[in-house]
């Protein structure tokens, strides 16, 4: 009621109230220009964050590129296609993801603990596909696809897995394939390479990882705030793009030819066409079955093959130094015909020694070969009359021309990483490494391969090339072609490079040839040289500390076949560890006989034993 | 009658308006309530509904009342508002972090939004019976004493934002009602300054921002006490000023020393009041993307939705940020963001077009009521929906702080609907009897 004493007009100030009017409209005004700006004028910006935060890309693997010989039939590296489950664990209700691990272990076979140790329980709120087990069989596929609905946030999806159809064969000319390790990510990602990128760790898939890898494919998902596949808004998607195919020089027959005539020794084998430098067949062993890395097991058995003290992943071709012993007397050979140091119809006086000051350099023949000129001496493998030639009559500086020559001493560039260089020692390189002078002692054991010299086996092979094709050095390679996999172009072509041409005349390589056919015709592996092929080549016999492991080489030639006039070149090499038993020139005979009739392995053993002195086989452990 | 645009007496205008936002609300509501799948889960649309139809039912009820009847019940409306803003405090449920709620089972209420309305009568009847006196300091204080009252209720609750509506209600009010324009601005001007000093040292030490150097020194509490200090020295001279010499200027040089002052007083006593939450509101209002996920996802979000809406928007239902969930709270404190994202610019111009004329019309009313206490509660209650347009809109694109009120009867809920309502039901009741004497 006492209100009502004041109550009857109305004393507001109109002013008062226009004020407060207009500030209210001010401050509509200011929001809506503001609200102009960002809808209208820089809406376009904002329209980008918001597409920014809902889309997510999801990547799709390529294929990678296939694999196939030089004959281009059947690839020898391709995809095989598996399946991998993956757990979202966000899409999964905290107190449901036991149960749902533990029906997931049951299914998939694997204990329950793997699946907490892949997702761990920090990543439970991420929403994240994690791999919980790859290379899934399709039959446990579709018994997962029946219990989907026992298994929130378990989904699979196909990945791509690397097959290697001819098992350990072709193991260290193609290498094999893994998960980017983060270091490599460092390194390649402004490649386009992803955390989840698979690529080639060894061999030809490390070499030509671009060519082979393709590009991803992306799918644009929309995903919603907790990053949720919203169904129904899916965006583009780019198709991921197989990796191109290469065509490799590598025969499938040389090859598995190669692999069986080395048998399980630790040792390498290489065959190479000397006309346009490509390989034939490249062989290391202990080899590998890179399939066996990604089934069921495969990290044990990659654990296992890596801890393997023989090294079965060093490709012996490439990375096995040795000395080359006698075998670097056919270059020795070259370098007097070429450079009229010595005679070669003159001879040099065996005793079974060679005297330098006080010391020592025995013969591998106690008694001697008594008077030997140079065919004889490489045919009987003489260390004196050697011995001699290098020290007297050619010296150091000399050897070491011929061996550059030859391209030993550096990599001959084969298109497989990590290969080794070899060594040539010169005095500098002694004085630098031992602080000790170059003595004549070590000109007389460089002149049989001996002492610091080393090579690799296709450093000898490449050596060999040389003389066959009268000086003309192509680079070795392996891949021959880059085609397009769906239409089968070629989109690339390697054609044969020349490395260098050695200055050094068509006549002396001629002779050294003859050489080398007369040491297969009449030399130290006469009795083993049972092939039909007119063969030529040079043993080679390393000493060890121990007497009785020795290196056994190998270097050959022959035609591809009869009547041919081009020629491929052997080199066969046997690592001391293995049991004495001179393989090398077993090994070259078998390939040699093999490529020239165009046999089998299992058809040149057969029609090896036709042949003359079947008796020599006897007690060899000639492998069936 | 002519020149109004009235139609058996009502407001037609105001009317239009109110239902016209109801119905976008409605809309949007809906269209919050779309999942990622494109699915409609959330019956909440269908409850504003009911809100709608019963609050519309009490906006009839207090429309058709006489308005002159509230001016006696205000007291005890007041007191009663009171006692249940105590209860709600010791009985009321938490909702969103603040014991805001009170009522049996499912069913309840926020007596904050009503207390709005209780004490815009109750500071009406005040003025009134002091008309012509609002100048003076002590009936100004006073005044002011009315609204601190809910206000501290409400901020214990906590709920800042809601606490906060009562400020400008006062200052607006009391204005109106021949409060001097000099306390009005006083309590602006330290209110702005005391939240700035209260923010500072937080953000400095926990963001470093790059420009640190005047942070830093605002942070120092000996700095500002230093500072104080020598505000406190220029007022003691203007007090002595004054007494000895008599001019005017000496009480604006009291004036502007008693400004940083306060401010500084306050900002201590808010660094130990304010939670840390609310704080951090604040400094990511300067800065969301100090913590893009956390705090700052919000502003980021609706600033992101609201920006993407373009010119005429993604059309109803297509909004992707709403739909997909990046956007919080939708049905609620963020329905403007979602409006603006499917309707784009012009869905917002037609919004802010409802509540202009909603205020423009307010403004007539109370320019045009036939006694002060209607005139008063008519701006009372235009400051109460404009301050809500002010800071929700605001929140939403990016300019004020996130405080949680609604943008009144578009957000869901049935306590602020309601008290919107009812303010227009004052409205037209004022409106109704604008000519009876």
């Amino acid at each position: 009621m006492s209100g009502m004493s004041s109550s009857g007009s109305n004393t507001v100030p109109r002013d008062r109230l226009i004020v407060a009017g207009i500030a209210i409209g001010l401050v509509f005004l200011v929001y809506l220009i503001y609200l102009f700006s960002m809808q209208v004028v820089d809406g376009y910006i904002y329209s980008l964050r918001a597409e920014e935060v809902r889309r997510r890309s999801v990547v799709i693997a390529a294929p990678r590129g296939n694999i196939y010989d030089r004959t281009v039939s059947t690839p020898i590296a391709t995809n095989r296609e598996s399946f991998a489950i993956d757990v979202n664990p966000a899409e999964i209700s905290r107190d449901e993801i036991d149960d749902v691990f533990s029906r997931l272990s049951e299914l998939l076979g694997i204990p329950v603990a793997d699946i907490y140790d892949a997702v761990p329980q920090r990543r439970y709120t991420t929403f994240q596909h994690i791999e919980v087990k790859s290379e899934v069989p399709y039959a446990t596929i579709t018994r997962i696809a029946e219990h989907k609905a026992d298994l929130p946030g378990v989904s699979w999806r196909i990945k791509p897995v690397r097959s290697y159809v001819d098992g350990d064969t072709f193991s260290h000319v193609l290498g094999y394939v893994g998960d980017i390790t983060p270091e490599q990510l460092q390194v390649l990602f402004n490649r386009g390479y992803n955390a989840r990128s698979v690529i080639g760790k060894s061999g030809i898939e490390l070499q030509y990882d671009e060519v082979l890898r393709g590009s991803e494919g992306q799918e644009f998902r929309t995903v919603d705030a907790q990053g949720r596949r919203v169904v129904g808004r899916d965006g583009e998607r780019v198709a991921p793009v197989q990796g191109n195919d290469l065509v490799l020089t590598l025969d499938r027959e040389i090859q598995t030819l190669t692999q069986k005539a080395l048998g399980a020794r630790i040792g390498a084998a290489v065959v190479l066409d000397p006309h346009n430098g490509e390989i034939l067949s490249m062989v290391s062993y202990p080899s590998f079955d890179a399939n066996q890395f990604y089934g069921p097991g495969g990290a044990d058995y990659f654990t296992e093959v890596s801890l393997d003290p023989r090294g079965s992943f060093i490709n012996r071709t490439i990375q096995a130094q040795e000395s080359p012993a006698s075998t670097f007397k056919v270059l020795m050979s070259a370098a007097v015909l070429e450079e009229d140091a010595f005679d070669p119809e003159a001879t040099v006086f065996c005793p079974g020694y060679y005297m330098v000051g006080d010391t020592v350099f025995r013969c591998h023949k106690e008694h001697g070969h008594g008077d030997v000129n140079l065919a004889v001496a490489l045919a009987e493998s003489c260390n004196v009359y050697f011995y001699t030639i290098g020290n007297e009559h050619l010296g150091i500086e000399s050897i070491i021309d011929y061996s550059r020559i030859m391209g030993l001493g550096e990599r001959t560039g084969v298109d497989l990483p990590n290969e080794r260089a070899g060594l040539i020692p010169t005095p500098e390189w002694k004085q630098r490494t031992y602080g000790d002078g170059w003595r004549p002692g070590d000109t007389v054991n460089t002149s049989i391969g001996q002492g610091f010299v080393l090579t690799t086996p296709l450093q000898l092979a490449n050596a060999v090339a040389t003389i066959i094709n009268r000086g003309v050095v192509y680079r070795p390679h392996v891949v021959r072609e880059i085609r397009d996999p769906v239409s089968g172009a070629i989109v690339e072509d390697y054609q044969p490079e020349v490395l260098r041409t050695a200055p050094v005349s068509d006549e002396t390589f001629a002779l050294v040839q003859e050489a080398m056919r007369g040491v297969a015709l009449d030399g130290t592996p006469e009795v083993v040289l049972t092939t039909n092929a007119p063969v030529g080549g040079k043993t080679g016999t390393s000493q060890t500390i121990s007497d009785e492991r020795k290196h056994s080489w190998f270097i050959g030639f022959a035609p591809k076949g009869p009547g041919s006039s081009e020629y491929v070149v052997t080199v066969v090499w046997i690592d001391a560890q293995n049991e004495w038993d001179w393989w090398g020139p077993y090994a070259t005979n078998i390939i040699v006989h093999g490529i020239y009739n165009g046999f089998t392995y299992e058809e040149t053993i057969e029609d090896l034993r036709g042949l003359r002195n079947p008796w020599l086989w006897y007690g060899r452990g000639l492998p069936e | 009658m002519t020149e109004e645009r009235s139609f058996f007496g009502v407001d037609v205008l105001l009317a239009l308006a109110t239902v016209t936002l109801m119905v976008i609300g409605v809309l949007f509501i809906y269209s919050s309530g779309i999942t990622s799948d494109g699915q409609s889960l959330s019956r909440e649309w269908v409850r504003q509904i009911i809100w709608v139809a019963i609050g519309l039912g009490l906006l009839v009820a207090v429309a058709s009342f006489d308005y002159a009847r509230w001016r006696d019940f205000a007291p005890y409306i007041y007191i009663g508002v009171l006692v249940i803003l105590v209860g709600t405090l010791l009985f009321g449920r938490v909702v969103n972090g603040a014991r805001s709620w009170i009522g049996i089972g499912e069913l309840g209420v926020q007596p904050s939004e009503f207390a709005k309305i209780a004490t815009i009568l109750m500071l009406a009847r005040f003025f009134e019976q002091r008309s012509g006196r609002v100048g003076e300091l002590p009936v100004f204080a006073l005044g002011a004493g009315i609204a601190l009252l809910p206000m501290a209720l409400i901020l214990l609750q906590p709920d800042l934002g809601t606490a906060l509506v009562y400020v400008p209600v006062f200052l607006v009010m009391a204005w109106v009602a021949g409060a001097r324009t000099s306390h009005v601005l006083f309590i602006v001007t330290v209110g702005l300054l005391t939240i700035v000093l209260t923010v500072i040292p937080t953000w400095v030490s926990d963001f470093q921002p790059t420009d640190r150097l005047i942070g830093t020194a605002l942070s120092n509490t000996r700095t500002l006490l230093a500072l104080g200090s020598g505000f406190l020295a220029i007022a003691a001279i203007g007090v002595v000023g004054m007494a000895a010499l008599k001019r005017s200027y000496f009480r604006w040089v009291i004036y502007g020393a008693a400004i940083p002052i306060a401010s500084i007083a306050g900002s201590f006593v808010g660094r130990r009041v304010l939670p840390n939450h609310a704080l951090m509101r604040l400094i990511v209002f300067l800065d969301p993307y100090v913590d893009p996920r956390g705090a700052g996802w919000n502003i980021i979000q609706s600033v992101t939705a609201v920006g993407s809406g373009g010119v005429s928007g993604k059309g109803w239902l297509e909004g992707t940020q709403s739909h997909l969930q990046f956007l919080p709270q939708q049905s609620t404190d963020f329905i403007f963001s979602i409006l603006a994202e499917e309707w784009g610019f012009i869905g917002a111009l037609g919004v802010f077009a409802c509540f202009s004329v909603l205020i423009a019309r307010g403004l007539i009313i109370a320019a045009k009521a036939k006694d002060n206490f209607a005139s008063y509660v008519s701006a009372g209650i235009v400051t109460m929906i404009f301050f809500h347009v002010f800071v929700n809109v605001g929140m939403a694109i990016g300019v004020m702080p996130i405080t949680g009120i609604p943008l009144l009867f578009l957000s869901y809920g049935g306590s602020s609907l309601w008290t919107a309502l009812i303010g227009v039901g004052l409205l037209m009741s004022v409106f109704q009897h604008r000519y009876r004497y």
